[in-house]
């Protein structure tokens, strides 16, 4: 059967059905298989979008200590990693293992920082001592970015890339 | 895939994370995100940009999201604006490489191939070998594979306001099946092979 003008006009006309769910799932999985988005660019614009709302600059990787040890998949998880920005600078520590949580301990260049962790789908704020330090207990293990803020209210804050736990 | 919360629509969900976002609630935007990205992803490589161009035109329409939250006056308008949004800087981006190519590379053949195809459907014609609907889908006219790749990425309540967003008359798609859903169901209904696979 050749389709004609008048078919495809009758065809227009009804309501859509349960063909059409079939069909535009099949292009959608043909699309997502042929010309899928990248992975990581959720992770890259939800990032991106943070630092906009926030207004924040972002601070770059100065190091990364990787365990000496390669333990199955562990060889990528750096145990201690720097940041650096506008004169500021902040280690963070943790243990790299294969429990599901860990703790952090850190410390900054400057006292009286606000220090804020965000994980996945939650952020735990906490305050540097006088000597620059801070800690947060039981982190689920996972991609984190750290949020730093002056007391100065003009000072913009400042994130770090996310890093894994 | 969808996997969507039940009948609500995308752009209902758009709407109600936009909403908190703005009374300094973020924890919703990430969602979004996940849920929105593939359908901006899909109308900005249907403007025939690169992969490349495709990535930074779906970031900037977030983040001018974010910079224009103030001034977008109707959360539920929200789901429009970032693929308006898309839509316009990818075309923009892809008539000004269509003016610049080939004259501005010395040789043709410096390009990524990526960056030479116009659009994914010349590049995957191999996938016709595969998917009888797929040939069938890349012998449509351009403005039908602009319409039908970006409702695929949509949940049903949400196709005639993604129609609309693309600058599609009423009627497009949504209630009724729409001229370019019906010429994609005609062509397949004449080919034997597609009765064979359904």
């Amino acid at each position: 059967m050749t389709p004609t003008p008048e078919h495809e006009f009758r065809l227009a006309a009804q309501p859509l059905d349960e063909v059409d769910r079939v069909l535009l799932a099949e292009l959608r999985d043909l699309h997502e298989d042929l010309d899928p988005p990248p992975e990581d660019l959720l992770d890259r614009i939800k990032f991106a979008m943070t630092v906009a709302a926030l207004e924040a600059q972002v601070a770059e990787i100065v190091s990364e200590d990787r365990p000496l040890a390669v333990r199955g998949t562990d060889y990528d998880r750096a145990d201690t990693v720097t940041f650096a920005r506008d004169g500021l600078s902040v280690m963070v520590s943790f243990e790299p293992g294969d429990t599901t949580r860990t703790d952090i301990v850190g410390w900054v260049s400057e006292g009286d920082i606000e220090v804020e962790l965000r994980e996945r789908g939650r952020t735990r704020n906490t305050v540097t001592d006088e000597d620059g330090r801070f800690g947060f207990a039981g982190v689920e293990r996972g991609l984190v970015n750290f949020v730093l803020r002056r007391r100065d209210p003009g000072a913009p804050p400042i994130i770090t890339p996310a890093i894994e736990l | 895939m969808h996997t969507g919360a039940g009948s609500e629509s995308l752009a209902t969900r758009a709407a109600d994370a936009f909403r908190a976002f703005r009374d300094g609630d973020a924890s919703g935007m990430s969602t979004l995100v996940d849920e929105v990205t593939p359908l901006l992803w899909a109308v900005a490589r249907q403007q025939g940009v690169d992969r490349q161009s495709a990535e930074d035109v779906v970031q900037n329409a977030w983040l001018k999201l974010v910079e224009h939250a103030a001034s977008i006056a109707d959360p539920q308008s929200v789901l429009k604006w970032l693929i308006t949004t898309t839509k316009r800087d990818a075309w923009s981006r892809s008539a000004r490489a269509r003016r610049e190519e080939p004259s501005a590379h010395e040789d043709v053949r410096d390009l990524e191939p990526d960056e030479r195809s116009p659009s994914p459907e010349a590049a995957f014609l191999d996938a016709e070998e595969h998917s009888v609907v797929w040939g069938h889908f890349a012998r449509l006219p351009e403005r039908c594979r602009v319409l039908l790749r970006a409702v695929a990425f949509a949940e049903r309540p949400d196709y005639a306001h993604v129609a609309e967003a693309l600058g599609m008359p009423v009627g497009s798609i949504g209630p009724t099946r729409g001229r370019c859903l019906a010429k994609l169901r005609a062509s397949l209904t004449a080919d034997p092979r597609w009765e064979l696979s359904t």
